[in-house]
């Protein structure tokens, strides 16, 4: 009669143990100048490091890219990797996004909270330190012109996700969505290996965009309307026209690029913001691109949505295809 | 011999209650809460089914129709006043100079893994 007992044990663990689900491992943290979150089935201490250390060295108004930007060389791997990256993207697409424009944005004050208009002559000055063939990559070392002043803020989120997917892949991690403000990677398969779901906000209103399903991918937005400031009675965007050193005119209200496979972190966040800059009337090249997809919406209330893309669009959101 | 005894079916009863018990578990807190970070760690999490006012830090929030917003904050920029209110899974207000950022957690099973924009 004892015996009869130890099946039952065991059934009755097994029954109670079938309640608990996965560990999924979660963590909140401010870096990149914005909030990060990691969800994993592995434990993300070592994840968030890989952020940590990238912000150290890439923070604008910290760190080793703050050192720099008041001399003129540096040999500090993670600037000298994401400026080869991001030239790399600027030969490709142009340079709409300027990594240069560091003295335009503390003008600004984009970011530092400090949020007022400045002069033409404080304009025209910050305009003369920027351009490409201000900076130079040899040997290990990145040298600029003494005024030039980097900002990575175009990138770096992205560039992030990429550091963060080279990381999981070395651990064989099963599942893992982190998020660096605009930039995210989704990384891996879901425990019910369903396709990832990416909500898109609503520039203007409370129902979302729609929502698209994708496999393992990094994903990017853009858009004015978050981090707009007013001064004088009107609004600016602050994202920076880098040709005029103005806030941006656009027609274009959110942007949002997916790419797949290494290197999808920087490549998404650098388009997101040449998309948004270019406006709809370049937006062809991008709808008809087969290495990265993109969900855009303009201030006509219109969509425009890559092919071979699975997007639905929500009813009710005041924008349609 | 008897099919069942006393003793089993005292077993099975228990079996039962005990799962009962386990599934009353799993299933609380079932509906929609803000959860109210500083510095990456909860602080405060408050339901959004009852209308209230409260504050974090110098940070001013409040519930009203199953949402939650900012009203007030000390920090220069306002972008989180700005975000407006807020009510689905995964949605977020953050205030970066604070440091203090809000999530919905709820448990609506087709929601997104995550929201962008």
């Amino acid at each position: 009669m004892k015996k009869s007992f130890i099946p039952l044990i065991i059934s009755t663990v097994m029954i109670f143990s079938g309640c608990q689900k996965n560990k999924i491992y979660t963590s909140d943290f401010f870096a990149m100048d914005t909030l990060c979150s990691i969800k994993s089935d592995i434990d993300i201490k070592e994840t968030e490091a890989v952020i940590l250390t990238c912000n150290a060295s890439l923070d604008m108004y910290s760190g080793e890219l703050l050192k720099f930007n008041e001399i003129e060389e540096t040999d500090n791997a993670y600037i000298y990797d994401i400026t080869e990256k991001t030239l790399s993207l600027v030969s490709l697409y142009g340079e709409n996004v300027d990594i240069t424009s560091g003295e335009l944005t503390s003008l600004w004050g984009i970011s530092s909270g400090n949020k007022t208009v400045p002069s033409e002559d404080e304009i025209k000055n910050s305009l003369s330190t920027m351009g490409y063939e201000k900076i130079f990559l040899k040997d290990g070392i990145v040298s600029k012109e003494k005024e030039t002043k980097l900002d990575f803020g175009a990138v770096a989120k992205g560039y992030a996700c990429d550091l963060v997917y080279k990381n999981l892949s070395e651990k064989n991690c099963g599942y893992a969505i982190v998020s660096v403000g605009s930039s995210s990677l989704l990384f891996g398969e879901k425990p019910d290996k369903t396709d990832f779901k990416i909500e898109i906000k609503n520039p203007d209103g409370n129902i979302p965009l729609g929502m698209i399903e994708t496999k393992s991918c990094f994903v990017s937005t853009s858009g004015g309307y978050e981090r707009f400031f007013e001064a004088d009675g009107k609004t600016y965007s602050h994202i920076l026209d880098t040709k005029t050193g103005y806030p941006v005119k656009t027609d274009i209200v959110s942007v949002t690029v997916l790419c797949y496979g290494e290197n999808g972190g920087i490549k998404s966040d650098f388009l997101a913001t040449d998309i948004f800059i270019g406006g709809t009337e370049n937006l062809s090249k991008h709808l008809s691109s087969d290495d990265y997809k993109i969900v855009v919406a303009d201030k006509n209330k219109k969509l425009y949505v890559s092919e071979g893309i699975e997007f639905t669009p929500y009813e009710n959101s005041g924008y349609s295809l | 011999m008897k099919l069942i005894t006393l003793r089993d079916l005292a077993i099975i009863l228990s079996i039962l209650i005990i799962s009962v018990i386990f599934l009353a578990i799993n299933f609380r807190d079932n509906g929609t809460y803000a959860e109210i970070s500083y510095d990456g760690k909860v602080v405060k999490t408050v339901s959004l089914s009852e209308d209230s006012e409260f504050s974090v830090n110098d940070i001013k929030f409040s519930v009203k129709e199953n949402s939650v917003c900012v009203v007030s904050s000390p920090c220069p920029d306002k972008i989180c006043v700005k975000t407006g209110a807020i009510k689905r899974n995964g949605e977020t207000i953050i205030c970066l100079p604070e440091k203090v950022s809000v999530r919905i957690i709820s448990d609506d099973k087709v929601s997104a893994d995550i929201i962008v924009g």
